[in-house]
């Protein structure tokens, strides 16, 4: 087993790089009981709130869990290693629990989280790197060795990292791009977004991965269905993002926002009464990432759960 | 106030307060909100308390004590509709519940979201 690693990813902000995260890490662990790990970049922690609640948050902080905590690894100039920094539990789907209550395990998910505190270990961390002799380009080059190897012990313990990143190209932002192999890209099907989806996207290909377009996933998302988002997402698929793999596309619903508000850390639900309405979606999106893999590596993963 | 009909100060609070009125004996929300600007405690009628107490603001208000006192004389299938309607609580996590477990999944959940959502103030 070797996991494979997408960053979820788009310059633009807003445009479900979380919710797709979340959706992406239950729809793989239900549907193909896949060991799920979701790193949060994003000092906004907004996949981390939805797995673990505001509260849960505070909590696996207090223990010294999560993303800043491996920033500070780096600071102190020590060895990379992200597991004392994982939480091991992020799961919220019943039928998840059950099983591993029965000893049968298939399919969980975990979380290396991200809390506000990241946004001033980041801080800090760039205006002591540029108070000396570093430029952006040398702490990024550093954090990726640091990512990468603080990555590389996990990737027999999971069979997919999905990184959610922050709507910026900080250098630990770039550091994740630079790790990942897949690229799952959320736009919303509007002129703003795709425009900026392009631009990310090209950016992203001149600077970061030239293979960029063979390896992404585009997932059009908060999709209304009227005319006009129609021939928006033809736009996407035939011109501004030609050649990419085509995702899915979710439904702007309340179902997802009910979906991204847990009740409270012990609080589970099952798929399809967390999903509601969205629980094809959400099986199709994790269907079309598992025939996306497919074609990419040869390997099959076989659905468990429908 | 059309056709050039004039009222007196009197006359008019009477007419605004009977439409306020009005609206307090139609409409419990509105009644409690009223009821609440004054500082008072508004009581209702069995059948509406459901409808109208909203956990996290009495959490808010009240503490845990007072979500557990205000739910205390509801049933078991009341309180798994209050939880669920507040989205303090799955079907999954309600069912096989005993009243007392509800009534303590309430009180503190409520007391969890309140924590976790109010921003901070200064002092
Ligand atoms: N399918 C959907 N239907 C309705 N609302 C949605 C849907 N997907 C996302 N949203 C809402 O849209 C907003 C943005 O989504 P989300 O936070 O996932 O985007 P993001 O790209 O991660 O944002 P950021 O750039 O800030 O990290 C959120 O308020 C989310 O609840
Ligand atoms: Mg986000």
């Amino acid at each position: 087993m070797s996991a494979n690693i997408a960053a979820i990813a788009n310059l633009k902000g807003g445009v479900g790089k979380s919710t797709t995260t979340v959706m992406l890490a239950d729809g793989l662990a239900y549907c193909y009981g896949l060991d799920v790990l979701v790193i949060d970049l994003d000092s906004q922690a907004n996949s981390s709130q939805v797995l673990l609640t505001e509260l849960g948050l505070d909590q696996v902080a207090d223990q010294d869990k999560g993303a800043h905590e491996l920033l500070g690894q780096f600071v102190r100039g020590e060895p990379p290693i992200a597991g004392p920094f994982i939480v091991p539990n992020a799961v919220s789907l019943e039928e998840l629990r059950k099983a591993e209550e029965e000893d049968d395990r298939k399919g969980w998910v975990s979380i290396l989280p991200s809390h506000p505190k990241l946004r001033m270990a980041e801080m800090s961390l760039e205006e002591d790197w540029y108070s000396t002799t570093g430029t952006p380009s040398t702490l990024t080059a550093a954090l990726t060795e640091h990512f990468r190897g603080a990555v590389e012990p996990l990737l027999s313990l999971y069979d997919v990292i999905l990184i959610d990143c922050p709507p910026h190209l900080s250098p630990l932002a770039r550091a994740a791009l630079a790790t990942a192999e897949t690229f799952v890209l959320p736009t919303l099907a509007d002129p703003i977004s795709i425009w900026g989806s392009k631009q990310f996207s090209d950016w992203v290909t001149e600077h970061v991965r030239s293979d960029l377009a063979d390896n992404s996933f585009v997932v059009v998302t908060r999709f209304r269905n009227t005319s006009l988002a129609r021939q928006i997402r033809a736009d996407i698929q035939d011109v501004y993002l030609k050649d990419r793999y085509f995702g899915a596309v979710i439904p702007d619903s309340i179902s997802v926002l009910k979906a991204m508000d847990r009740p409270s850390l012990d609080s589970y639900n099952t798929f399809r009464g967390k999903y509601g309405s969205v629980t094809a979606d959400v099986r199709r999106l994790a269907q079309r990432y598992a025939d996306f893999m497919y074609q990419r590596t040869g390997v099959a993963w076989e659905m468990v759960r429908r | 106030m059309g056709d050039g009909e004039t009222l007196g100060a009197g006359e008019y609070l009477d007419r605004l307060f009977e439409v306020i009125r009005e609206e307090a004996l139609g409409n419990p929300e509105f009644a409690a909100r009223l009821v609440r600007a004054t500082g008072g405690q508004v009581t209702f009628p069995e059948r509406d308390r459901e409808v109208l107490l909203n956990p996290v603001d009495i959490a808010a208000r009240e503490g845990a004590e007072g979500v557990y006192d205000q739910f205390a004389s509801m049933d078991v299938s009341t309180l798994r509709r209050v939880l669920k309607a507040h989205n303090l609580a799955t079907p999954v996590d309600v069912r096989g519940k005993k009243k007392e477990d509800l009534l303590g999944m309430l009180s503190r959940r409520a007391m969890e979201r309140v924590a976790a959502r109010s921003s901070l103030k200064p002092d």
